[in-house]
């Protein structure tokens, strides 16, 4: 399978002197047709690297390869920028001023296409997301959810090779933020488009194919997700009660309570996931 | 896109294109009076037919000219002239019109045939005097009236036509009275000069000659005189400061708006940047909306010039004194104006627009 991102030791470093490592040392790969986050707080690096993936900005060092593009020598930012990948940002930022169609054409200004040629295209992005009802709309007229899928069929506008998207559902509600995942997931499926989700959200991140996790520049966890109940066990192995059940002991606070009875089968089944 | 951009700030494009309306406005209508009055001095000094014109060099206004009539006497000697006629200008007040232009003409002398006469008849005595139709009309007066001169009585003999808004409006008395009456005594302010016909290829000979001749005479064809006269030259240099001035102020203002504007967009331009947009684009974007915004007020000034012209033709005492000609030329020359204006005042903030770093202008709030 051919890799759509490849990074070795990427490395991005903010300010002079003692600067902030915002990477420290990222090696990650995906393949054609994943679907996956990137996961970590806030601090952790992670928009730093869908930066970096987009060519918004440069490495301190480190390489980065993107659908085959070495992005470090790569002379034309702004073609890749609007061809290979599509950006979708956490604030929709849609034009006010132009309606929801216009709004997909925005990155076919570059191209040579016709004017017609252009709006069947927008047209069909709308169609994709689910908006074509909506298409003559301006932003003001749309709801959260729906300003943030014209921004994914906008961020489709000229075929790109990979989606990226930097907390695409952080400022919507939990039905909105589900429906545009569900959107990312149809396009995955259906389509085979590679999507790369960025978010702090570990229920979001659960709803991709694989977990990146990214801690103080670093990537500390790269699993597949399998069950969100699976998860939640694990999380639950990870928290500080699980870890000292985990351990064999049961804190005081949460004595009497009938874990003590527990204890050995719930070791084992800790021990399991 | 760029109209819809524009008019996102209703009120700050009105403002910006009201400044530069204004600007071309007045660009216009001084374009425009310099026009006609050009037209008006070309109708006066080749009135009768005359080849050449004698102006004293270095005047500021024709009023002020002054030339000995020895010069007259001379130049009507030489062999290819017809003849020549003194023609004395002087601009007064009479009755309710502060700009009343008299003219003082030897009526023996072929100048005063461009006086063509409507009603009566021509000069006779020296305490006669020939008024304009327009004049008439405004003052309300027939052949065998009176019109009174500073202080001087005077029998209207006759009304005439030239087709000149400028000495329509005015009143012809004769030369030698005229003299008397500014204490001009022994002068005339232009000479008028008829070549015969059989000469007509020697003007520009004769033009040098009598240069040569009299070194304090600006001699000129009567044809381009009026584009050289002093008081065309004053109009157009003062013409030519205003508009600086109000250009600047004009071209200021658009660059003023559209660099707040680039400030407002910031995070759109970053995100146009992101999607793709190369530095060009987003140069040409602005470029294009300023050249739109001038445009709608070189439109407007466009028609705010024409107005103001047509406005001082109502003005029963400016009218036929200040003559303002709206030619297509001048309506193209605001127009173009503007453009300038435009393009120079959306340069910088275009440029400045495609400068952005995407990374920086997403972060902007």
């Amino acid at each position: 399978m051919e890799l759509i991102v490849e990074t070795q030791e990427l490395v991005k470093v903010y300010g002079d002197g003692a600067g902030v490592r915002a990477l420290d040392g990222v090696n990650l790969t995906v393949r054609k047709g994943e679907f996956l986050a990137v996961m970590g707080p806030s601090g952790s690096g992670k928009s730093t690297l869908l930066n970096l993936l987009g060519a918004l900005d440069r490495p301190t060092s480190g390489q980065v390869h993107v659908a085959g593009e070495r992005l470090t020598r790569l002379r034309d930012l702004d073609r890749f920028r609007g061809r290979t990948v599509g950006f979708v940002f956490q604030m929709h930022n849609l034009i006010p001023t132009l309606t929801a169609t216009e709004n997909v054409e925005v990155p076919m200004r570059a191209s040579s296409l016709s004017w017609r040629a252009r709006r069947e295209q927008a047209e069909a992005r709308l169609a994709l997301v689910g908006l074509s009802q909506r298409a003559d709309h301006l932003p003001a007229q749309l709801s959260g959810g729906e300003r943030q899928r014209v921004a994914i069929a906008r961020a489709l506008a000229n075929d790109p090779h990979l989606l990226l998207a930097d907390e695409p559902t952080g400022n919507l509600d939990s039905v909105s933020g589900a429906q545009v995942m569900a959107v990312f997931r149809q396009l995955n499926q259906e389509r085979g488009m590679t999507v790369l989700v960025v978010t702090h959200d570990p229920a979001v991140a659960r709803t991709t194919d694989r977990i990146v996790a990214l801690q103080d520049g670093r990537i500390v966890r790269d699993e597949p997700v399998e069950s969100p109940y699976l998860e939640d066990l694990r999380e639950f192995k990870r928290s500080s009660l699980g870890q000292t059940l985990w351990a064999g002991v049961i804190p005081e606070s949460v004595r009497g309570l009938g874990l003590e009875s527990l204890l050995p089968e719930l070791q084992q089944v800790l021990a399991r996931v | 896109m760029i109209f819809k951009n524009l008019w996102r700030r209703k009120g700050r494009t009105l403002l910006t294109s009201g400044g530069i309306a204004i600007g071309i406005g007045v660009v216009v209508a001084l374009l425009a009076l310099a026009d006609g009055m050009t037209a008006q001095i070309t109708g006066m000094v080749s009135g009768g037919g005359a080849d050449i014109t004698l102006i004293q060099a270095g005047v500021a206004d024709m009023q002020f000219s002054a030339l000995d009539e020895e010069i007259g006497e001379v130049v009507a000697a030489m062999p290819e002239v017809e003849w020549v006629s003194g023609l004395l200008l002087n601009i007064t007040s009479v009755g309710q019109k502060p700009l009343f232009l008299v003219l003082g003409v030897d009526p023996q002398t072929g100048g005063i045939e461009h006086f063509r006469i409507v009603e009566g008849r021509s000069l006779q005595e020296d305490d006669e005097v020939l008024l304009g139709r327009m004049a008439a009309d405004f003052f309300g007066r027939s052949p065998g009236d009176e019109l009174v001169i500073q202080a001087q009585r005077y029998r209207i003999a006759g009304l005439y036509e030239t087709g000149v808004s400028y000495q329509d409006t005015g009143a012809v008395l004769s030369l030698a009275e005229a003299q008397r009456l500014f204490k001009k005594q022994s002068q005339v302010g232009l000479y008028q000069v008829k070549v015969r016909p059989e000469a007509i290829g020697q003007v520009e000979v004769l033009v040098e000659r009598i240069q040569e001749r009299f070194p304090e005479v600006a001699a000129y064809r009567s044809s381009e005189f009026a584009q050289n006269a002093p008081d065309i030259q004053t109009l157009q240099t003062i013409a030519s400061a205003v508009s600086i001035i109000g250009l600047l102020a004009g071209g200021l203002g658009t660059m003023n708006t559209m660099l707040m504007s680039v400030l407002e967009r910031t995070r759109e331009i970053g995100t146009l940047r992101a999607l793709g947009w190369r530095k060009r684009q987003v140069l040409w974007l602005i470029l294009r909306e300023s050249l739109a915004l001038s445009l709608l007020g070189g439109l407007a000034g466009l028609l705010l010039g024409a107005g103001l012209v047509s406005l001082i033709g109502l003005s029963p005492a400016l009218a036929g004194a200040l003559v303002g000609r709206v030619s297509p030329s001048t309506l193209a020359a605001g127009l173009g104006v503007a453009l300038v204006l435009g393009g120079l005042g959306g340069l910088y903030p275009a440029w400045r627009a495609a400068r952005l770093q995407p990374i920086e202008a997403l972060r902007y709030e």
